[in-house]
């Protein structure tokens, strides 16, 4: 199992979507922290993804990092990988989800 | 609903059931050895108690259901409330930043936000251990409107951005926020009816 708290391993402050954006961008995580461990697709090891602790996500930021994933490397297998775990926000697990089962719709 | 109030309406309703089986029991003569008359004097007697018993019983139930349903309304509506409260707060910050977009005012926005998000979660959950069935019948549109209006809003906004939005966007927040609200005022209105 493999374990990312956003708010210690990226940033308290989540930016927008892409990299020309700004710092902090969802293209920047999904780069950085998710796209490597995506990197044997065979692989199939739970990723607890710890949302708490950061100042707020904006929606491109959560479609950037988690929907062009999911285009990326198959919607299936995030879905099946990814464990979200907010308290402070719990709706986030159910709009991340949506964005993952959402996006082949694009 | 506590021990200690059920117990007299348990009591004044078993008390009730205990007359309406005496009487019947000296209407049909089983076990009974007085004469006529006081069969006639203590029949009569059992079921105007009875009668008695059980009205106390049913009035006092009926009041403790109508109390508990005024205050378990009370508690809803106000939660409601605040969670409208906290939206107007976080769609008057979203003007701001539309306007005049700053790292800051993006920031007490984000914050307005996610306040506005946990604050929706815990009005459902509450709708749900009360069994409150317009939360509870409603939680799905009211979450699906709210990640709407959340994704209306903070779709291509970043602390950085210095220019304006595009015309059209924030209406286009505008009427996100207005489904939402109008969500919550006939969630509103059902605790109402």
């Amino acid at each position: 199992m493999t374990m990312i708290n956003i708010a210690k391993d990226f940033s308290r402050t989540p930016g927008g979507r892409h990299i020309k954006d700004g710092k902090y961008s969802g293209e920047e995580f999904r780069k950085k922290l998710l796209e490597p461990l995506f990197a044997d697709r065979t692989e199939r090891t739970k990723i607890v993804v710890i949302l708490d602790g950061v100042e707020g996500y904006p929606t491109s930021f959560l479609e950037e990092a988690f929907g062009q994933l999911a285009r990326i490397v198959g919607k299936e297998v995030c879905l099946v990988r990814f464990e979200f775990v907010s308290e402070e926000e719990p709706l986030l697990k159910e709009e991340i989800t949506q964005y993952i089962e959402t996006s082949d719709e694009e | 609903m506590k021990n200690s109030r059920v117990m007299p309406l348990i009591l004044a309703f078993a008390a009730g059931v205990l007359c309406t089986t005496m009487c019947l029991l000296i209407k049909m003569n089983v076990g009974i050895a007085a004469g006529d008359f006081w069969k006639f004097q203590l029949r009569d007697l059992f079921s105007v108690l009875a009668q008695i018993l059980i009205a106390i019983s049913v009035v006092y139930y009926v009041n403790r259901i109508i109390a508990n349903d005024v205050k378990r309304r009370e508690i809803i509506l106000n939660i409601i409330e605040a969670l409208e409260d906290e939206l107007a707060a976080a769609y008057s910050c979203y003007i701001q930043y539309t306007n005049a977009p700053q790292p800051q005012t993006y920031w007490d926005f984000m914050k307005i936000l996610k306040r506005a998000s946990r604050s929706l979660t815990l009005t459902l959950e509450v709708g749900k251990t009360t069994k409150c069935d317009p939360l509870v019948c409603s939680a799905n549109d009211i979450k699906g409107a709210f990640l709407d209006m959340k994704e209306s809003w903070t779709e291509n906004i970043y602390p950085e951005k210095k220019t304006l939005y595009a015309e059209g966007y924030s209406e286009a927040g505008r009427e996100k926020y207005d489904i939402l609200k109008k969500k919550l005022i006939e969630c509103k209105l059902a605790f109402c009816k």
